[in-house]
């Protein structure tokens, strides 16, 4: 089951990531959670420190020049296949693995570690049998049809406001046109009154996040969400959720 | 010369609304005209300000790179024309949105056009607002003039500070000047505590102030309201007004 989760920014994606990796890595599955978001919040909120994480793939200057070239020749289909282990981090049994960003390309060519991060994801997504759990910043469609095919569903996140929805939306309506028509919405921050109005064409609502007062607490001073004393009810949205997916 | 203000920071913190309260304060100031950049590829700063896109500079960028043009044209003319009609006009202020990352394939191409368009643009402006997501790609893929104050906005959250000293470190390898690099702290309900001033000062960042959490701007928010329409006695503009004042006057 290979699933990404998008939505406007602090709408509560990498929370939901990490708690559907936990869920999953809790019944024994080999779990990849990926960091797409370039806030890279994936790692701390899976409560690593800093000097913990995974380097981002992007920083990895040499494997680039070594798989993808730098000027001159690009090669658009590097070989990936071995690198996953190496750059990744495991952490209560799941594989992190952050993707980072194209800084400092300046007038250069920014398409060699660009071309690099999208073959890792897409050989992670197409070819390898495992959960995968893809924590993205914006929607999908620069993964390319080929990578998106190979995504079995779209988690779309977002807050009761104009603005999240109308992100969810777009996000949503991007997806379908790439083919990637199994979505669910999830909520959060929502009143349980609340529903997301029918004109907006928002996909079917999965789940609302509960509000959990320690959760709010905690981040304050601490990154991590796993280990709230509400795991019963993160266990029912995971539940909620992935059931949306079972194929 | 132009000013030069970039925000950025984790989704959410409220980059996008207090860049939309900036552009009001150099509206009052008379620091026009001003250009607006949204570089967020969940593109909301036209919300905040309120006016429709039609075009975005991504979309035309993708056109360009597969190639689909009218016939008895350049491709360079054509995506000029393309690339000067997304620029949205109003009384007070024009607008850039960015749009969609970059997909599959080489887009230095694309990306060389759209660079010149954008130097040459924003020769036409006394100030500049950006508004960036944490990655800031855009900036460091497209744009070649400096920055001379960005803005890094967080919530009092630690993966929200954790977020903001990440982005002041990229800051510094960018291939662009930036000038200085302050944390604006957000939606804040009380001043800092000592224990989040110390999350503050591990993170190396330099706190410019905070923006009170406040009532009618998440009411806009929820409504979809445009937050540049709110009463300028409201506390978290008013707290927004003072820290642009001791940033730039």
């Amino acid at each position: 089951m290979k699933i990404a989760v998008a939505g406007k920014g602090g709408v509560g994606k990498t929370t939901l990531t990490v708690w559907l990796g936990d869920y999953l890595a809790g019944q024994q599955k080999d779990v990849w959670l990926v960091d797409a978001d370039t806030a890279l919040s994936l790692g701390p909120a899976l409560g690593l420190g800093e000097e913990d994480l995974p380097a981002p793939l992007v920083q990895q200057q040499q494997l680039i020049q070594e798989r993808v070239g730098s000027g001159g020749f690009i090669n658009m289909n590097p070989k990936v296949d071995d690198l996953l282990g190496g750059l990744s981090r495991e952490v209560r049994g799941m594989h992190l693995l952050l993707m980072g960003t194209v800084a400092g390309a300046g007038s250069g060519c920014g398409c060699a570690p660009n071309t690099l991060l999208k073959a890792t994801l897409a050989h992670l997504l197409v070819w390898r049998a495992q959960r995968v759990l893809v924590d993205l910043e914006a929607g999908v469609e620069h993964l390319g049809r080929g990578t998106i095919s190979s995504v079995d569903g779209l988690v779309v996140v977002s807050e009761p406001s104009i603005r999240g929805l109308q992100t969810a939306s777009r996000i949503s309506s991007m997806a379908k046109d790439l083919g990637l028509q199994q979505q669910a919405l999830v909520l959060n921050r929502a009143a349980e009154g609340f529903q997301p109005p029918q004109d907006m064409h928002l996909p079917p609502l999965a789940a609302r996040i509960p509000y959990l007062q320690s959760l709010e607490e905690r981040q304050q001073h601490s990154s991590s969400v796993l280990d709230l004393p509400e795991q019963n009810r993160i266990n029912e949205l995971c539940e909620s959720v992935l059931t949306r997916f079972d194929s | 010369m132009s000013l030069s203000i970039a925000f950025s920071g984790k989704g959410g913190t409220g980059k996008t609304t207090i860049a939309g309260m900036l552009i009001r304060y150099l509206l009052r100031k008379e620091a026009t005209p001003i250009l607006a950049v949204d570089a967020d590829s969940n593109y909301n700063l036209n919300e905040v300000l309120g006016v429709e896109v039609d075009t975005t500079l991504g979309e035309v960028r993708e056109r360009m790179k597969t190639g689909e043009m009218p016939s008895g044209m350049t491709k360079d003319r054509y995506m000029a024309t393309k690339l000067e009609e997304a620029v949205v006009e109003t009384d007070y202020f024009d607008l850039v949105v960015m749009g969609q990352p970059e997909g599959q394939g080489c887009y230095c191409a694309a990306n060389t056009l759209l660079s010149d368009f954008l130097q040459k643009l924003t020769k036409n402006y006394s100030s500049i607002v950006m508004d960036n997501e944490a990655g800031m790609e855009h900036i460091s893929r497209l744009t070649t003039s400096n920055v001379d104050e960005l803005l890094v906005v967080s919530d009092p959250s630690r993966r929200g500070l954790q977020a903001a000293g990440r982005i002041k470190d990229l800051a510094h390898n960018l291939n662009i000047g930036v000038g200085s690099v302050y944390l604006v702290l957000n939606n804040v309900r009380e001043e800092p505590s000592e224990r989040m001033q110390g999350i503050i000062a591990d993170m190396g960042l330099d706190l410019l102030g905070t923006v009170r959490e406040d009532e009618t701007l998440q009411e806009y928010d929820l409504e979809g309201r445009p937050s540049v329409e709110l009463p300028e006695d409201n506390p978290a503009v008013q707290d927004a007004f003072a820290l642009f004042q001791r940033l730039i006057g």
